[in-house]
């Protein structure tokens, strides 16, 4: 990650491969994450995750988000 | 305001092989004639002054930050709140040691519905002692 403009990254994660998989288990995780640099030293960061699990007929809904400072010393 | 990138930085230009010791060992030309007018002796670069620390290559980082946690189910839905704290080590320009420490919390009356869930589970019914009549 480099320390100074910004950086950001997208990711996706299906796991559902075959028919018969998917209908027991299947797993969905979007991810997004940036920073942006203001000074040498200081930055903000972002970050969101979403995970969707299916196990047989029971569904798992996780969403999570960041936010923060960054110090380089 | 951006960085300079890490290979600008004194970390990068620092080499472990002195040329200056392996030239003089080596056999190399003739040294030049006496009559050539020595040049001035360099006048070393003055050593910056950093606020804190004695790099300019920011091999550290410490993120602190807050969260937000969602959890949806079939049987319980839950909201958390919590801190994100990371401390990473650059060992170079592309690759870095990182620890993480993630906590989240739940007020207790979001608590009620997922604890009597849990707690009717735990318990057995079958070995409750007799309620009085």
């Amino acid at each position: 990650m480099s320390p100074g403009g910004t950086s950001c990254w997208v990711a996706l994660t299906c796991n559902p491969k075959r028919p018969a998989t998917a209908a027991v288990l299947s797993l969905y995780k979007p991810a997004s994450a940036s920073t942006t640099a203001y000074t040498p030293v200081f930055s903000i960061r972002g970050e969101t995750d979403w995970v969707y699990t299916t196990f047989f007929n029971q569904t798992q809904n996780n969403f999570q988000a960041v936010l923060g400072g960054v110090f380089h010393f | 305001m951006s960085l300079p990138p890490f290979s600008d930085t004194s970390a990068a230009q620092v080499s472990l092989l002195d040329t200056a010791i392996s030239e003089s060992r080596s056999s190399g030309p003739a040294t030049p004639a006496a009559s050539e007018a020595a040049p001035a002796p360099a006048v070393p670069a003055p050593k910056p002054n950093f606020i804190y620390g004695n790099r300019d290559d920011y091999r550290w980082q410490l993120a602190i930050g807050v969260g937000f946690y969602r959890f949806q189910s079939n049987i319980i839905n839950a909201s958390l709140v919590g801190t994100n704290t990371t401390v990473s080590y650059f060992t170079n320009s592309w690759l870095a040691v990182e620890g993480n420490i993630v906590t989240r919390f739940r007020s207790r009356h979001q608590c009620q519905r997922a604890c009597e869930v849990f707690w009717r589970r735990r318990r057995n019914p079958r070995r409750r002692p007799p309620q009085p009549v």
